[in-house]
């Protein structure tokens, strides 16, 4: 959730109360402690257990977080107002905690639930910082996005895409020639694009319809494609096989020129430099899927960024909370 | 044999004449298209001694009326028929009888003449000269020719009388000994209640329909496969209705023919069987059949006819009750047999509300007896309040509106009676909430049907010219009581004004695309006025201008706006023709284009000027409101960069609950999608992904437009406004498709339920089957209710997802709106309307 500039404006009551509170709590803490002529009160003394206690009914609240999300359609108040209320509470706790513990680390089980709390605090505000900046950079930086589920299967669309394209400019195989002349059609023959395709437009290929809604068109790329295969482009179908097509079904786990825009730019200029004319604007298409498949792999780098941190923050709450029981039941049961 | 294909000369012409024919002299004729100039051209012909004047050729029009444009947007001609020319003569209102009878032609289709029931005979000539063309004509397919004398079955001509007759009655005997079967044998669908044209036809002209029947019957088999449509095709005269329908009607091209002679028959795709081809099952086939031939297996029930007809005042209505009514004449029997909880007969007490100003509706009342008040006020609250929170549900917020009961209509202004015939039309027939409150005024009776209903009874020419007169007039005294120019005026000039353009105003539809007129054309030519000013009654109109060479959209106008004034006030001297360009005084500097359907109401130029010249208050205005265009048109003014184009392409403007997702706050978690698959049972209505525009995402989630596309012919009114904003769609919806091919934006699918049904049909085995039937983003108001927020939004923990209006976000995105600015702003957008 945004909190910083103009979005500061949606949180100005919560960081409000988050000042009072803590400046009410440190005012009662101090006060306390300057009244009863003590250096620091522990979590036993009167204001610190007090502070305890709300810590730790904040912390429960804070964990009920993950069953809101799971019962979504239930109506318990908007996910955006538990969201601020799980982050400034969630902040909030810091103080509290702090002052609780008296500013000393205690006996070990205090320690690990004190560190387990830095932990979960700090992943938490981690996982805050990401969401400041990264949704912006995948904004700007991926105009290509597409739902994070379905990059693999647009990207396969893609690679087919480009691959019809290839056959259409390079012909079949010499191999598949020699096979088709003697026996049933290749596997790759079959594959060639047909005529009556719906995304022919007038011998063009519809490549990357992207954004498209239905009827309403969004950012389409027209390829025409060669009636008759282009001559001299056996090298671009080696290319094709070995670089491109790789790199078009894995992306950056398979270690390509084509992995970074401007040695991809390089390559596919020299690739320009040796080829026909004819084949260029189908080097155009191409080249954009390579810039896709670019994109995508950003795109799941930044999502990555964007929710890997929950994979901390959720077990060690858990694990907090669980601590955090076992703490006051040995803290009330020996006290 | 020899090298010749040809066995005889006589063949060889044939073939080498082609398309060509032979007329009554033996001279060879072939047949010429109509052209446009054949729309001002009158034919004069005699039909049983009356005589008609009707124009030479007329506009193609769709089903419903409206006429169809080709690529290039002109109209299509389409010569007039002899049986139009009939029509035209004898069918003044509905119920009127045309004295050719039909059985393989409906008014609604392109003609095939298979059939030939409609025969007439037909003289040429005068006196010596008059002489019959020896064949007779079938007069749904021969084009109406000047100096025709044309002879029906009801001439006064005794011996053309009885050769119509005789031909008639052998076409009719034939077809039913091969086609009417007893009906024990016929299909099980079939009750004693059904209506076959083939039945009525031979009780018509007195046919024996026994008179050839042989002794053992072709059995050219059953299609049972179907669990809405039973196909008996022993009952198929091969009239090519049901092809017409699904290839002309709802262009799903699924139903054609198969075979050669005794066992040709109807065919779903390559003659698959019906569950198993393409067929979508929209039952248009079905009601276009004139025999048993395709019958539906159980009527379509709603949950609204259910609960209405459980209450006392609401009784149910019999189709026979209907077909007896003239407006319900030209409707198909069988449409209404299964469409017959469409209808519902209310018995109204004095004080009795039949419907309110301000809510959406999805029906119209017919008036059967009593006296009805229309009364105009202020529109009541809508039902979109907005959400309740924890805190409102407990201080009594969005409980039940206060003025639901409420007795305060506003000023009555008109008394409505069963003369005036129908009331709500406008709410069915444009989509827009009602206008007024109607109450009854004694004890009367009303039908009150559903759009569906209404929309079949539009393809009967007759009465589509009765809906659409009472449609317009009320459509211009609507329009001329909210006329928004008119609000600084007083209440007199007010009075005067709305009485001076009363008879001084049209309706015009315009098509989307059409441009309404160009940049640069004169207003005036000579003295005469060329160019009109126009109101926006419904839809949005684009105004575009160029200006070396490039195109910029300078706005869009919607409803209660209007457009056109700058060059007529230009034309009159000395108002604000010195902030003209000289040359454009008097000339349009800028060009309209309808974004949708548009309904303008104009005034003529000449009207106009006279309107301002006499009232100064007004000019002033206008005067005021053309130098502010004026002023924010020059390019020097022009905001750069609001994005228009981009809108009005995507179609925003028309939206009104779009779902908007801030990409900078969005961090894609996809709990938006999840909440609305959790709140409607696993099946999500909404996909993140869409058009962008500015840093924000349209998601594909209904839109719920001003103007839904969708709505536009459902054949069992399973998809509508229900009092509110969202459109919603009912369980009895039988997945014809309709509406999600309707949706341009794809914002209707299509889902696979599991329905417990006697399955093989007639089986008498229950089985579960999959039942396709759509899906759209109702506002989650059938599950959480409408005071509550919708589930995508409610469930966003990233405050990135919001509801709102196209022209909300255009403001947003043209910075003149901050969506995080102040809380007022957040709400509005928040909510769901």
């Amino acid at each position: 959730m945004l909190i910083l500039r103009k979005h500061f404006a949606v949180h100005r009551k919560w960081f409000a109360m988050f000042l009072a509170i803590t400046a009410a709590a440190v005012f009662g803490y101090f006060y306390w402690a300057h009244a009863h002529a003590t250096r620091l009160p522990g979590g036993s003394s009167p204001p610190g257990l007090i502070l305890g206690i709300l810590g730790g009914a904040i912390i429960i609240f804070e964990c009920l977080l993950w069953p809101r999300r799971m019962l979504r359609s239930w109506r318990w108040g908007s996910a955006r107002l538990w969201m601020k209320a799980h982050i400034w509470f969630g902040l909030l706790t810091v103080p509290l905690i702090l002052l609780h513990s008296g500013f000393m680390w205690g006996g070990w089980l205090s320690t690990i639930l004190a560190l387990l709390f830095a932990m979960v605090i700090a992943s938490g505000i981690f996982g805050l910082v990401m969401q400041q900046f990264l949704p912006r950079r995948m904004l700007i930086d991926t105009p290509l996005e597409t739902i994070y589920s379905q990059i693999e299967q647009t990207m396969q669309m893609a690679l087919a895409d480009a691959r019809n394209l290839v056959l259409a400019t390079c012909g079949l195989p010499k191999e598949s020639l020699e096979a088709s002349a003697h026996s049933q059609p290749s596997k790759e023959s079959r594959s060639l694009p047909s005529k009556s395709s719906d995304r022919r437009e007038g011998g063009r290929v519809v490549v990357g319809a992207i954004r498209q809604a239905e009827l309403i068109p969004g950012q389409l790329l027209r390829v025409p494609v060669p009636q008759v295969p282009v001559p001299n482009c056996e090298v671009l179908r080696q290319k094709f096989n070995a670089t491109i097509q790789p790199f078009l079904e894995r992306g950056r786990r398979f270690r390509s020129p084509l992995s970074n825009r401007t040695r991809s730019a390089e390559f596919f200029r020299q690739l320009r430099a040796v080829l026909d004319p004819e084949a260029h604007s189908i080097l155009e298409a191409i080249e954009e899927c390579c810039e896709q498949r670019r994109q995508f792999d950003l795109q799941t780098r930044l999502h990555w960024w964007l929710h890997s941190w929950l994979w901390i923050h959720l077990p060690l709450s858990m694990a907090l909370l669980v601590l955090m029981f076992v703490h006051a039941y040995v803290a009330l049961k020996y006290w | 044999m020899a090298d010749n294909a040809y066995e005889d000369a006589t063949a060889q012409l044939w073939e080498a004449e082609g398309l060509f024919s032979r007329d009554v002299d033996g001279q060879l004729i072939r047949v010429v298209s109509a052209t446009e100039q054949d729309y001002v051209k009158d034919v004069t012909l005699t039909i049983d001694g009356q005589t008609v004047t009707v124009k030479k050729a007329v506009p193609t029009t769709d089903s419903q009326g409206n006429v169809i444009t080709d690529q290039e947007g002109k109209t299509i001609p389409r010569s007039t028929t002899i049986y139009d020319a009939a029509a035209k003569l004898f069918v003044r209102k509905p119920g009127d009888v045309n004295p050719i009878p039909i059985l393989c032609h409906q008014e609604h289709m392109n003609p095939a003449g298979v059939c030939r029931i409609c025969v007439v005979e037909v003289f040429r000539g005068t006196g010596d000269k008059r002489r019959s063309g020896g064949k007779l004509l079938p007069s749904c397919a021969h084009r109406a020719e000047p100096g025709m004398e044309v002879h029906t079955l009801a001439s006064t001509d005794d011996k053309s009388r009885k050769r119509v007759q005789s031909c008639v009655k052998v076409l009719t005997e034939l077809l039913a000994s091969d086609h009417l079967r007893p009906k024990e044998n016929t299909a099980p669908a079939r009750d004693k209640d059904t209506q076959n044209e083939l039945e009525a036809l031979v009780e018509r002209v007195g046919a024996n329909p026994t008179r050839f029947t042989s002794g053992s019957p072709v059995d050219r088999g059953r299609d049972n496969s179907s669990i809405l449509i039973s196909v008996d095709h022993n009952s198929c005269i091969l009239c090519n209705r049901c092809i017409r329908a699904c290839d002309e009607i709802k262009k799903n091209f699924v139903v054609g023919r198969a075979g050669k002679g005794y066992t040709a028959k109807i065919a779903f795709d390559l003659d698959d069987p019906m569950e198993e081809s393409s067929c979508v099952s929209c039952g248009e086939c079905m009601v276009s059949c004139p025999t048993d031939a395709l019958t539906f297996r159980r009527p379509v029930v709603s949950d609204w006819w259910t609960e209405l007809v459980a209450k006392p005042e609401y009784t149910a209505v019999s189709p026979e009750e209907l077909k007896k009514m003239p407006l319900f004449a030209g409707v198909s029997y069988k449409f209404l047999q299964w469409n017959s909880a469409s209808v519902v007969r209310r018995k109204t007490k004095k004080g009795d509300v039949l419907c309110r100003q301000g809510d959406y509706g999805a029906t119209a009342f017919i008036l059967n007896a009593g006296e009805f008040g229309v009364y105009i006020g202020t529109p009541r609250k809508s039902a979109d309040e907005g959400p309740v929170g924890f805190f409102g549900r407990l201080f009594g917020r969005g409980a039940k509106r206060a003025d639901d009961n409420s007795t305060d209509y506003g000023t009555q202004v008109s008394t409505r009676t069963p003369e005036h015939l129908i009331l709500g039309e406008m709410t069915c027939m444009s989509d827009v909430p009602r206008t007024a409150t109607v109450v009854a005024m004694n004890d009367g009776e009303v039908l009150e049907i559903r759009r569906n209903v209404l929309y079949v009874l539009q393809r009967n020419p007759a009465a589509r010219k009765l809906l659409d007169t009472v449609y317009k007039e009320r459509a211009l005294q609507d329009h001329l009581r909210t006329i928004s120019f008119f609000q600084d005026l007083s209440r007199e000039e007010r009075h005067d004004c709305v009485e001076f353009l009363r008879d001084k105003v049209t309706l015009l539809r315009v098509d989307p695309g059409q441009n309404i007129f160009r940049q640069g054309e004169a207003v005036v030519q000579g003295d005469e006025f060329v160019g009109h000013f126009y109101m926006v009654r419904l839809g949005y109109v684009k105004i575009t201008q160029t200006l070396h060479g490039t195109e910029r959209v300078l706005d869009y106008i919607g409803p209660n706006r209007h457009f056109g004034e700058i060059a007529l006030l230009s034309k009159i001297p000395n108002l604000i023709d010195q902030h003209v360009p000289e040359s454009l005084v008097a000339r349009r500097t800028a060009t309209c284009t309808a974004l949708d359907d548009v309904e303008l109401v104009r005034i003529r130029g000449e009207h106009f000027s006279e309107l301002i010249l006499r009232f100064e208050k007004l000019r002033n205005k206008f005067v005021q409101i053309c130098k502010s265009h004026l002023d924010q048109n020059k390019p020097v003014n022009r905001e750069m960069g609001l994005p228009l184009g981009g809108f009005l392409d995507q179609g925003l403007f028309n939206a009104q609950t779009l779902l908007v997702m801030d990409l900078e706050s969005c961090t894609r978690c996809d709990e938006c999608t999840r909440a609305c698959s959790d709140t409607h049972g696993g099946i999500v209505r909404l996909i993140r992904e869409g058009q962008r525009i500015d840093k924000f995402l349209v998601a594909s989630s209904c839109r719920s437009c001003q103007d839904p596309y969708c709505l536009v012919g459902c054949p069992v009114d399973s998809i509508h406004r229900k009092g509110s904003l969202e459109i919603v769609i009912e369980d009895h919806c039988i997945g014809c498709g309709q509406c999600a091919k309707n949706c341009p934006y794809g914002n209707i699918n299509m889902h696979g339920f599991d329905v417990v049904r006697e399955y093989p049909p007639d089986s008498g085995c229950q089985k579960a089957v999959i039942q396709q039937k759509a899906t759209t983003c109702d506002l989650c108001r059938q599950v959480v209710g409408s005071s509550q927020e919708v589930s995508c939004v409610y469930s966003c923990p990233h405050n990135a997802a919001f509801r709102m209006s196209g022209s909300e976000l255009l403001k947003i995105v043209s910075g003149k709106a901050d969506l995080h600015a102040d809380k007022s702003t957040r709400q509005f957008l928040s909510h769901p309307v």
